[in-house]
């Protein structure tokens, strides 16, 4: 058998195109996965300190590209810290939902163990300059809470009972699933402004407090599910800076079902079959030419039936004959954010105002001592929260401690992440400008900060900007085209903190299904044994020699 | 001999080694000499692809450990080994080629990879491979020996084709492992390395610094109960009277993970999952 010839040959190792490599790979075809940079996970990379400041370098040196993805305005600070390789900086700082698209996957694939995971310890929603409140994510927090009326928590508890159901059909939403949410949520449950803007944000994860009330709700109902799971949290965060990290985890899996890795080789050439007819021998008449790819200081060129590609890796020349995979269940494809990593060495402190006015019986087994300066934990800033900040979209800070395996010891990274809607912020503010009030307001929680203003050891802020523009092919394609594409674009992900990883699993999932349908009318004797007989994503995983449960 | 103890039999201590090196300087076929005691002739190996791991159980210092055998053959020449593979292990087998200076002049690169992924408690062992080539040797054993002790590296010369020196290079590792407690320590936060249930491993539970919340870090694998202490198997709350059959049919399938549950703990069948996350 040809050595040089896959079934598939995937461009770009971000997670999306990583789970699908998994995939593909784990139901018998042939896969190549080449990413042009150095190291795994292309966007969704995670980096160490002097591997992010050569891709900030890189970035502010050539801020223009056609690219799909543009980072502009970068700007960091110049210092090297020490122990830089301890750090693992994530470029797309994320949080796992419990159950969800990506928990699934990685338990079905086998790649959780690859990993480690721990939960977020603390979300907390920012109310003024030095004032946070926690949120209250569970029955137990609202009756604790000392703030909320007896009438509020009633109203809370009422909307939390049907958040967590099945509301669709439900006399409170019918008419309404469009209905900006916080308009929902007095109209139908006469929630008050402190209580909106909790669940607006913080269990909805709304950018705006006009985001649509269904899909808000449906993502209420996604946070209170996925609590309890692993614990109180919702959510996970993953060691080593989570979606490279992952992204790594699926990208071994396919390696150990045979996918051969090739990382930090330019394309230097990707003839597509119309060229490779003329070039090439003519193949047996039932398939027709394959893809060559040429990678620079590479021994031979690759050949493949089918290219998937991420938006950011497809060459150019493709872009017209491709098929651009549509997001399914993606909330904010394409949307820009403005993104700041600072490093600080010291802890900050989540206590709040609100205070546990009784301990019930089961919070007090697990006693947190630790939660009042976390290793895990986000702040929520709803619009017009921070002065200076933005009037029209919430912002997040995430930190990520020891704990995470993320940094060094007594080090803490802060990722800052708003997304530019709205117009407030004109292309030539700065990202640094628009996300300072964030930072600085973020920063006031430093362990004595009042006294000793807390100062970052280092920052970088940016913008990552997401072309909206699918450069399709033409709009009324022809319906049976989808299945006689050969070169399958990964749909866009959501750099949301929150969205991030379930969008990629969905997406992974609809490429995984468009590329085997593709393969298996083409290639009908391929693999097509086991491809047949599975219609999940994942087929069952195998008792291998690999899993260390057993002994005997 | 150690006495036998008339205990009831320990769980195995999980180990997790990693084999790392130039293309072809016989790291697959150390392995396949170390756990099958076989031989490929030199025209029926390959190159290879992907990833392979063996796992290999032995009894050492009258302790059962199962060895699991990561040979990441054929990626590295093009830089490609995920940190992930680093992450877990506990032992790291470097492999030259005593007839190759080319492969020992790369050592260098692997160390400063070793450098930026594991611990420096990981055990790391130099092998210089091919010793029957004694007539077409190019790295003296002096050389070979100094520059492993420079690297806090244990160090043999073996030859994965006449066996010499094989069983040596993976014994020491582990033996050097097993008198390694910080490796027990931080094994369970590095994750993946499935020490719970291993002897020594029991030390690894406390897992990580700091870690202030149940377990600290999370096994996905394993799922919940025996992480957050049981306390959060329960149906939660807010989960309506109407939707507690999805709630349940979550339950049993995290019954079905549950440890000790049934033996294939890991075996969630995935079409089930889906339909449950779908459901929710
Ligand atoms: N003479 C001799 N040849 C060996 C020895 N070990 C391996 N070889 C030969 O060296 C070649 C490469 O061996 P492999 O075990 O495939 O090398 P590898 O390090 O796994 O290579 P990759 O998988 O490409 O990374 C094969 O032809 C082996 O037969 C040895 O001890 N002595
Ligand atoms: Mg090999």
């Amino acid at each position: 058998m040809d050595d040089s010839h896959f079934d598939v040959i995937i461009l770009g190792t971000g997670l999306t195109e990583s789970i699908t490599a998994a995939a593909l790979s784990k139901v018998g075809y042939k896969v190549a996965h080449i990413d042009t940079n150095p190291y795994y996970g292309s966007e969704d990379a995670s980096l160490s300190l002097d591997e992010l400041i050569a891709w900030a370098d890189k970035h502010a040196l050539n801020p223009i590209s056609s690219d799909q993805i543009k980072y502009t305005s970068v700007s960091h600070s110049g210092t090297q810290l020490p122990f830089a390789r301890q750090y693992s900086i994530s470029l797309m700082p994320a949080l796992i939902y419990s159950m969800g698209p990506l928990i699934s996957s990685l338990v079905s694939s086998g790649v959780a163990r690859y990993g480690g995971y721990r939960l977020l310890q603390r979300i907390s929603i920012f109310r003024e300059a030095g004032r946070l409140a926690s949120v209250p994510g569970s029955k137990e927090d609202v009756f604790k809470d000392k703030e909320i009326s007896l009438i509020d928590k009633r109203r809370l508890m009422r909307f939390l009972m049907f958040a967590a159901g099945e509301f669709e059909d439900k006399p409170e939403l019918s008419g309404r699933e469009d209905m900006p949410f916080h308009e929902f949520l007095q109209a139908a449950f006469s929630l008050n402004n402190e209580a909106q803007a909790i669940i607006t944000y913080t269990l909805a994860y709304c950018i705006t407090p006009s985001d649509s009330s269904k899909p808000a709700l449906e993502r209420v109902r996604r946070f209170l599910r996925s609590a309890g799971r692993y614990g109180p949290s919702s959510f996970l965060v993953g060691h080593y800076g989570g979606a490279g990290e992952i992204a790594q985890g699926f990208c071994r899996t396919a390696a150990v079902s045979g996918a051969v890795y090739i990382l930090g080789r330019t394309i230097i050439s990707l003839s597509p079959p119309s060229s490779a007819d003329e070039v090439a021998p003519p193949e047996p008449p039932k398939s027709t030419a394959a893809f060559t790819v040429t990678l620079d200081d590479f021994p031979e060129p690759l050949t493949c039936d089918l290219v998937i590609s991420s938006r950011k890796h497809l060459p150019e020349s493709l872009s017209v004959q491709a098929s651009y995979i549509p997001p399914h269940n993606v909330p904010h494809p394409n949307i820009s954010v403005a993104r700041c990593v600072a490093i600080i060495d010291r802890a900050l402190t989540f206590s709040t105002s609100t205070q546990p006015s009784f301990v019930d019986g089961e919070e007090s087994a697990s006693p947190r001592p630790d939660d009042e300066s976390p290793d895990a934990a986000m702040i929520v800033f709803p619009p017009s929260s921070v002065e200076g900040g933005s009037n029209s979209a919430s912002a997040t800070a995430i930190l990520m401690g020891e704990g995470t395996m993320s940094t060094p010891a007594g080090k803490w990274i802060l990722y800052l992440s708003l997304p530019l809607v709205g117009g407030q912020f004109t292309s030539d503010q700065s990202a640094e400008s628009t996300l300072r009030p964030y930072l600085s307001a973020a920063l006031s929680f430093g362990i004595d900060a009042e006294a000793n203003p807390l100062q970052p050891l280092f920052t970088l802020f940016y913008y990552e900007r997401h072309s909206s523009i699918t450069p399709t092919s033409s709009p009324n394609a022809s319906p049976e085209s989808a299945s006689d594409k050969n070169v399958l674009v990964t749909p866009p992900s959501d750099p949301l903190a929150s969205e991030f990883f379930d969008a990629a699993a969905t997406n992974a999932e609809a490429t995984y299904r468009a590329a085997s349908s593709f393969l298996k009318q083409r290639r009908p004797e391929t693999a097509s044994d086991e491809v047949a007989e599975t219609d999940s994503f994942w087929p069952p995983v195998e008792q291998d020699a690999e899993d260390e449960d057993e002994w005997e | 001999m150690a006495p036998a103890a008339d205990k009831k039999p320990e769980p195995p201590i999980n180990c997790k080694l990693l084999l790392i090196g130039n293309s072809s300087v016989g790291k697959s076929s150390l392995l396949l000499r170390f756990s099958d005691e076989q031989w490929l002739p030199e025209d029926e190996s390959s190159a290879t692809i992907g990833v392979d791991f063996r796992v290999h159980k032995m009894d050492i210092k009258g302790k059962k450990v199962k060895l699991s055998i990561w040979d990441t053959a054929g990626q590295e020449r093009f830089r490609t080994i995920t940190s992930s593979y680093y992450r877990g292990a506990q032992g790291i087998i470097l492999v030259y080629d005593v007839s190759s200076r080319e492969s020992f002049d790369a050592l260098p690169r692997w160390y400063s990879e070793l450098e930026t992924y594991v611990s420096s408690s990981v055990v790391k062992i130099l092998v210089g491979n091919k010793v029957d080539k004694e007539f077409s040797r190019q790295v003296p054993t002096s050389e070979g020996e100094a520059f492993a002790k420079r690297m806090n590296s244990l160090f043999i010369e073996a030859s994965a084709k006449t066996a010499v020196g094989v069983r040596e290079a993976f014994t020491e590792v582990v033996d050097q492992i097993l008198d390694t407690p910080e490796l027990w320590a931080s094994s369970s936060a590095a994750g993946g390395s499935g020490t719970a249930a291993g002897g020594a491993g029991a030390a690894a539970r406390r897992g990580s610094s700091g870690g202030s919340m149940p377990g600290g870090g999370i096994d996905l694998s394993r799922d919940d109960g025996d992480e957050a202490g049981g306390g959060y198997a329960s149906v939660p709350f807010y989960v309506p009277v109407e939707e507690r059959e999805v709630a349940r049919e979550v339950l049993l399938e995290r019954q079905t993970l549950g440890l000790g549950a049934a033996p294939s703990s890991r075996g969630l069948d995935p079409s089930r999952t889906m339909m449950t996350q779908r459901a929710a």
